[in-house]
């Protein structure tokens, strides 16, 4: 098929103005808006792990621990120190990207699939941690009555709000991202993924490079988990299971790791399906289990992977 | 009140060490990590469970039903999940066996129902008092039966014709295959026995413990995995010993810190370990070519 030239070269901007303007058209508008922001924070999440699963190759397993612990930084602040959801989003920003250079410790020593487990160690004693330290979490009962976030004096408290709030920063997200995968750093975490003791070899610092993977990765899903606990308002240690690490990771790569586009086609076809085909019930995680096994058997580079990058042999000119 | 901790944490810890055996046997062949082995474990429970139920809940009834549905369960694994990807990057296998993972374990939930389950199998009432301490015949069983496995497997491993081809399989395929053994013969057995194992731990432990839910199964292959790695991966000597320290770590921290923080402290074992000695207590050191 042709495509006319002017709509090729600007497809995404059409796509975002059609994903800006889109509130406008839902029917049963409440819960559309819920999923197309549920589908957003996907989106940011499948972005911050490409770096370090689908860029760096490095198999992290606990990144819903990162998102938790965003979400319940911020939750925590603004509910017992009562600061503004501006002031948290930063903080959370940093405490995750914190914790995600303690997660991305291991890394260092172990590879491959020991490193895979180690992370989904952190994840479930991030959780246990959520889960028994009742005096500051609140334990398995979670933490109600997060406030919405406030411009101005006024509580901005609508889905329309949290609908453009969640596409800023995935925007935010992706475009920090997409910085990163065409800049040096991208290039040294793909020569890390294609062989590390070559990488080595060439002079990329490979510790200090996957650490900082690690702790933007984690940062990134940090901010989705402070806009997580402001846009529900309610947060419990059961937000952030293995289960949805795992979801992220089948997303990943269902859509193509290490490719933007792919993973976020991922987040969308996972992110929305399953709200599609609510009426299958229980057999959804069975479809979700057996679409993993058979993406990785028969087109491990997902969807819109890898092969499909723009630079993919690249000449850096000094 | 210690010996009874001790007590209690060493038949746990020989519960865990039969299931880490199957774990750290499919990565010493395959070198794979098999995520879907602790959902073995729960179908082999629920299916001795079931098959109890048909012969009067008779508890030898449901050791072998377990233990049959398992290998059989197994052997499916072997050719949808892992044969596909024998030639795939490393951490191919570990997806696909979570993909596994997820499907085993809601086929588990829509077969047997999602709210656990008491495990009624006719057990012999039978306590020894000592001292300190009582033995209930559920844990002498246990570790006798655990013991006989091991038996068994360590003879299977060490003295028959199988035996040996799995050694060399898991030393080089292919230098294995140019000798002439069949790969995918000794890849198939490694699964059959180690997911036997699985769902004989599977009976046994939900017997011991009384209960079983479908979603054991994600907690017992985090235990299998700890106690393997603990030992060092791919030796069988290693995971029984990974198996019982694990297994009295945590009986001990579930008497004197709280019960509560049992799984983080399974973790946090297994994660210092990986720092400090990853290759574990019992595996070799060995120098990467570059």
């Amino acid at each position: 098929m042709q495509w006319p030239s002017s709509l090729k070269s600007n497809l995404q901007w059409w796509l975002l103005l059609g994903w800006l303007i889109l509130p406008v058209f839902l029917h049963n508008w409440s819960y559309s808006l819920h999923v197309l922001i549920m589908l957003a924070v996907w989106v940011l999440l499948t972005q911050s792990l490409n770096l370090v699963l689908g860029l760096a190759g490095q198999l992290q397993l606990g990144h819903a621990a990162n998102f938790g612990i965003g979400a319940y930084i911020s939750g925590l602040l603004m509910v017992d120190v009562g600061l503004s959801f501006w002031t948290t989003l930063p903080i959370a920003f940093l405490g995750a990207a914190l914790v995600g250079t303690l997660i991305g410790l291991p890394s260092l020593r172990v590879g491959g699939d020991y490193l895979g487990i180690v992370t989904l160690g952190f994840g479930e004693i991030t959780r246990i941690f959520l889960t028994n330290w009742v005096s500051i979490t609140r334990g398995p009962m979670g933490l109600p009555g997060i406030p919405a976030p406030s411009v101005a004096g006024f509580n901005l408290s609508s889905k329309v709000f949290f609908f453009y709030l969640v596409t800023a920063l995935a925007l935010f997200t992706w475009f920090a991202m997409q910085r990163i995968n065409n800049s040096k750093m991208g290039l040294q975490l793909l020569a890390i993924r294609n062989d590390e003791h070559c990488a080595q070899v060439l002079g990329v610092n490979i510790g200090a490079v996957k650490l900082w993977a690690f702790a933007i990765s984690a940062a990134f899903a940090g901010l989705g988990g402070a806009f997580y606990a402001s846009y529900f308002s309610f947060i419990s240690p059961d937000s952030f299971l293995f289960v949805d690490s795992l979801a992220v990771l089948c997303m990943l790569i269902v859509g193509g790791r290490g490719n933007l586009v792919g993973s976020a086609f991922g987040a969308f076809i996972l992110g929305v399906a399953p709200e599609l085909f609510r009426f299958l019930g229980d057999y959804r995680m069975l479809i979700f289990g057996v679409l993993l096994t058979v993406m990785v058997i028969y087109r491990p580079s997902g969807i819109w992977g890898l092969d499909k990058r723009k630079y993919n042999t690249i000449s850096i000119k000094a | 009140m210690i010996y009874q901790q001790l007590l209690n944490g060493l038949v746990l810890g020989v519960g865990y060490a039969l299931t880490a055996l199957g774990f750290s046997m499919i990565f010493g062949v395959l070198r794979v990590v098999n995520f879907a082995h602790g959902n073995v474990y729960m179908v082999g429970a629920f299916a001795g469970l079931t098959a109890a139920q048909y012969c009067g809940n008779n508890f030898y009834v449901s050791i072998l039903a377990g233990t049959v549905v398992g290998a059989l369960l197994g052997l499916v694994l072997e050719r949808l999940v892992f044969r596909p990807v024998r030639h795939m990057e490393p951490f191919a296998g570990l997806l696909t066996s979570t993909g596994a993972l997820f499907a085993l374990g809601i086929i588990g939930m829509l077969i047997w129902g999602a709210s656990p389950k008491p495990y009624d199998v006719n057990l012999p009432d039978m306590v020894w008092e000592f001292e300190h301490f009582s033995i209930y015949y559920m844990q002498v069983f246990m570790m006798v039966a655990a013991l006989l496995a091991m038996l068994v497997l360590w003879w299977i491993v060490s003295k028959t014709h199988v035996g040996i081809a799995m050694r060399a399989t898991s030393h080089s395929t292919t230098i294995s295959q140019l000798m002439g053994i069949d790969v995918n013969g000794v890849t198939k057995f490694t699964l059959a026995v180690s997911s036997a194992l699985a769902g004989l731990a599977g009976v046994l432990i939900s017997a011991y413990y009384g209960i079983i839910s479908f979603s054991v199964g994600f907690n017992a292959g985090i235990k299998a995995f700890t106690a393997a790695v603990i030992g060092g991966i791919g030796s069988i000597s290693g995971s029984v010993v990974g198996g019982i320290l694990l297994g009295l770590a945590e009986g001990l921290a579930s008497g004197y810190i709280s019960s509560s923080y049992r799984d983080a402290i399974a973790f946090a074992i297994l994660i210092l370990v990986l720092l400090v000695r990853p290759t574990g207590l019992f595996g070799k050191t060995t120098t990467q070519k570059m």
